[in-house]
């Protein structure tokens, strides 16, 4: 992957360890239905925190815009379901049933979130194409994943470049047609000069040697403590089926 | 155009990510040498594209341009948004692991739908060039809002007044795209006509 030469082991937690206990836990947590289970995926999610390393005020702001969308759902799922009336909104009810769900629903959603952050998200895009290559996901897929995080900055700058462009030639931002027309006509530029640069790109990974094949250079290497996260992560999802099986 | 994690049932989960397999499986099939580096830098300029925040009144929009991928791309759209969607899942936590096969559906089916059925009219001049163009970008958005709906209200009747509000709150988004699509194609088609 791009941005990554070295062959050795990189310090810390295996990728696959943390793509796979993160799988497994956000599937478990996923499709639990009791309150018990949700509350277990909680604390593992603030388990998880302890393998992200700080960005406390990072967490804080994604976790209220991932919120923002769960007040949507608290606003409007108890009037979808029918119980006992807390509130009533001219013939709307809502229910102290539809708010403990969409409370549970919320629960889930935080859970997996955290449970996210902890474990994949310290990972860089290039670690990932590592970790899903070395997981046996199709080389083409890997390489378009490898590709995509590589140009996106290029992108944002080539785009960056013909706004500025625009705008020494008297653009004005705003809501027109003749602003949307221009900005139609820069996105038609940006997607013309990336179909350039990809013939290029394409022209000197031949003259490297690229045969179509994706070759990761990401020095993996499974230790004692990913058997470990690996176990601890086992024995969530059990107590997570075990919780629902209680509660059924 | 995402769903949050912890909402969906589980039966829609497992569809949403079957469907996924199969839809990456068929895009990434006859993808070889240089139509492969096309995807992965396409898709970048994509994303990029989908982070620019368009001035509307008082507030801004980011658009989707799943129509114009489709477009552009064919199958190919389907590899290319899934992996868009897991970088925005890494990079800013946009949905999330479960509920990515979901999205992956959510907007990769409709684009390449789409797309595929507006290559007729794309190839064409005039204002059949037109409708095609407007409609791979209205029809696209359409499709994936529709999918939204249907896989909130199938996890459960709880999600159908948010499903409701969603899907009518999105829709104006089809104009919109429609239009930005038929700009952008309208300028590639005189710039590259060899595309289409």
């Amino acid at each position: 992957m791009s941005g990554q030469c070295a062959q050795e082991a990189q310090p810390g937690l295996d990728p696959r360890s943390r793509l796979l206990c993160a799988l497994g836990l956000c599937v478990a947590v996923a499709v639990c239905r009791s309150w018990p289970a949700a509350l277990a995926g909680l604390g593992f999610g603030a388990a998880c925190l302890a393998l992200n390393s700080g960005r406390w005020g990072a967490l804080a702001r994604r976790l209220a815009l991932v919120n923002v969308f769960f007040l949507g759902l608290i606003a409007t799922v108890p009037l979808a379901v029918p119980g006992d009336p807390l509130l009533r909104l001219g013939s709307l009810a809502f229910t102290r049933e539809g708010l403990m769900l969409a409370l549970h629903m919320t629960a889930k959603g935080n859970a997996i979130f955290l449970i996210f952050w902890g474990l994949v998200q310290p990972l860089s895009p290039p670690r990932l194409g590592s970790a899903l290559s070395a997981l046996g996901v199709p080389d083409k897929l890997c390489l378009i994943l490898s590709l995509t995080f590589r140009y996106l900055d290029l992108m944002r700058h080539e785009w960056d470049r013909l706004v500025t462009a625009a705008r020494l030639r008297g653009f004005t931002p705003g809501t027109s047609r003749r602003a949307w027309g221009t900005y139609g006509l820069l996105l038609a530029l940006l997607f013309m000069r990336a179909m350039d640069k990809s013939a290029a790109i394409h022209q000197a990974m031949i003259c490297r040697g690229f045969d179509g094949r994706f070759r990761s250079l990401g020095g993996l290497r499974w230790r004692a403590v990913d058997t470990a996260l690996g176990v601890a992560a086992c024995a969530g999802i059990v107590l997570v089926a075990v919780l629902e099986r209680g509660s059924a | 155009m995402h769903i949050s994690e912890g909402v969906l049932s589980a039966p829609v989960l497992a569809g949403g990510a079957v469907l996924a397999v199969a839809g990456i499986a068929v895009g990434l099939r006859k993808l070889e040498g240089e139509a492969l580096v096309r995807t992965g830098v396409l898709s970048a300029a994509f994303f990029a594209a989908s982070l620019v925040h368009l001035p509307i009144g008082p507030s801004s929009i980011h658009l989707v341009l799943s129509g114009l991928m489709g477009a552009m791309l064919g199958f190919a759209a389907f590899p290319a948004i899934f992996v868009g969607l897991l970088l925005q899942a890494l990079l800013f936590q946009f949905g999330g692991l479960t509920v990515l096969g979901v999205n992956a559906v959510v907007m990769g089916l409709p684009a390449v739908i789409c797309g595929l059925a507006a290559r007729p009219l794309l190839s064409r001049s005039g204002p059949a060039f037109a409708v095609g163009a407007f409609a791979c970008g209205a029809l696209s958005i359409l499709g994936s809002l529709t999918l939204l709906y249907l896989a909130l209200v199938l996890s459960g009747d709880a999600l159908s007044v948010f499903a409701g509000l969603f899907f009518w709150a999105h829709l104006a988004l089809m104009g919109i795209e429609g239009a930005i699509t038929l700009v952008i194609l309208g300028f590639l088609k005189r710039m590259r006509p060899e595309l289409f």
